[in-house]
């Protein structure tokens, strides 16, 4: 997860970009962020896009990395009833689609909740 | 300084036009407009934000100048800024009517979205979303408008029923409205036990998508008859703000600050609001941004001062990037004192304000008349 750290003022954008998102300086340098966060809000959606049908419900939590940016993820390997806000998460690479016309496999970050001894 | 004044407006009932494409919708609206006045057009600027995916066409400026018969010599453009693009059209033809480049030009908001399930539909909107990390992995609009809705809850102490009080004046609105697509009451029951979409959002919380065209037509004020009360484009004014999660609009304040101060008036001088409710929550931050109300308490504004009175994105419907042209063929029939529905009495500032779905980009005008 490559974010930007601003050498002026210390913002930590994600995803990178040349310039701050928060004083506009074009002084940044790439940071790769561990991907640990806390979650901060979170919603179950049950109107999923065509081609995630296989998610249904999604868990979608606004999620607070420990490098500070707030980002929107998808969870995975949890159900909604074992989500809270405040609860530690890592990001993991998974599958999110398929197109099975063109063979096409699509890989992108998720997140997981972290428990004890995981 | 050259003046830009509106002249001219023509609304569809917004809804699920299966039997029409985009030609037959703009017959609609150019022909009513066309048999209530007579003018040149110089120009057509079309706003349309998904037509791509929708219908499989581009070029539509091209061939609406064709169908409707305007003449060989008029310029045709097709703007494109999400569901904000009927204010950036505006923006654009503000500017060829500033510059002298055209006498008249006709904005046209046009957009096609009842032919699909929900799932395509979803997928289609979610274009406006980060094209990594948010549309990659399969996010949907309705998702980041629940999380932007649970902060907003958080912040401010609020339950959902301080929400279900925008569908229900809304849809109260709605009626009466003949381009209306929602045109029913709705109760407290009925929004708080809809289905749910995204938690908190439920059906109702939601701006229902559809099919619609509207224009207007912007002239200079040479070609704008000086009989009429004449409504006066003030000001345009638009802001990009990146979006941080904040349970706050701070683009839609920047623009409609913009607009107001350009024209030398503050927020108590508006006399009718037009807003891009999308979501409730949205109409809320969208009001929260007017400074008229205490934080976090936008919709308490509708006790004070006519917002969407034709029942906005809500009730009338929500066509899309065709949205801000109904927003202002509503306001100018208002201020005009020519609008079919429920009328504002006397109104003579009105601040129309649209945006992008989740309003990272927001765009006011300010009408007047003169």
């Amino acid at each position: 997860m490559k974010a930007s750290t601003c050498k002026a003022c210390g913002n930590v954008t994600f995803p990178y970009q040349p310039i701050c998102s928060r004083c506009r300086g074009r002084n940044v340098e790439p940071v790769e962020l561990r991907g640990n966060g806390r979650i901060v809000s979170y919603t179950v959606n049950y109107q999923y896009r065509e081609g995630f049908e296989r998610q249904a419900p999604q868990i979608v939590a606004l999620i607070e990395l420990e490098e500070g940016p707030k980002i929107l993820g998808l969870l995975t390997d949890a159900e909604p009833e074992e989500v809270y806000e405040g609860q530690r998460v890592t990001a993991v690479l998974r599958r999110v689609s398929t197109d099975s016309y063109h063979g096409i496999i699509y890989y992108a970050l998720k997140f997981r909740p972290v428990r004890d001894g995981s | 300084m050259v003046r830009v004044f509106l002249t001219g407006a023509s609304m569809f009932k917004v809804g699920r036009h299966y039997n029409m494409g985009f030609i037959d919708l703009v017959n609609e609206v150019f022909s009513s407009l066309e048999s209530s006045m007579s003018f040149q057009t110089d120009a057509v600027v079309v706003a349309s934000a998904y037509p791509e995916k929708t219908s499989d066409q581009v070029l539509l400026a091209s061939k609406v100048i064709q169908e409707m018969g305007m003449g060989d010599n008029v310029l045709g453009l097709r703007v494109e800024e999400g569901d904000a693009s009927g204010l950036a059209a505006l923006a654009v033809g503000f500017s060829l009517v500033k510059s002298g480049l055209a006498k008249n030009v006709l904005l046209l908001g046009l957009e096609k979205q009842s032919e699909f399930p929900s799932r395509r539909l979803n997928d289609i909107v979610a274009q406006n979303l980060d094209e990594v990390y948010s549309h990659g992995v399969g996010l949907t609009n309705h998702s980041v408008a629940a999380i932007l809705m649970r902060e907003h809850m958080k912040a401010h102490g609020l339950d959902y029923e301080y929400y279900a009080s925008w569908p229900i004046v809304m849809h109260d609105n709605a009626k009466g409205n003949p381009y209306a697509y929602l045109d029913f009451k709705v109760t407290m029951d009925a929004i708080k036990s809809a289905q749910v979409v995204s938690d908190p959002l439920r059906l109702f919380d939601i701006a229902p998508r559809a099919d619609g065209a509207a224009a207007v037509l912007l002239s200079s004020e040479e070609a704008t008859p000086k009989n009429d009360a004449r409504v006066e484009v003030v000001s345009v004014s638009s802001s990009v703000v990146r979006g941080d999660y904040e349970p706050r609009l701070l683009s839609v304040g920047n623009s409609m600050r913009s607009s107001l101060s350009q024209a030398g008036l503050s927020m108590s001088d508006v006399d009718l609001f037009e807003i891009h409710d999308s979501y409730s929550v949205m109409a809320s931050m969208i009001l929260e941004e007017t400074g008229l109300t205490p934080p976090g308490r936008g919709l308490e504004i509708l006790q004070h001062v006519p917002v969407n009175v034709g029942g906005g994105l809500k009730a009338r419907g929500y066509p899309g990037g065709a949205t801000g042209i109904y927003q202002l063929a509503e306001a100018y029939q208002h201020l005009t004192g020519t609008f079919p529905g429920k009328r504002v009495e006397n109104a003579e500032v009105a601040l129309v304000q649209g945006m992008s779905d989740l309003g990272e980009t927001s765009f006011s005008a300010l009408l007047r008349v003169m």
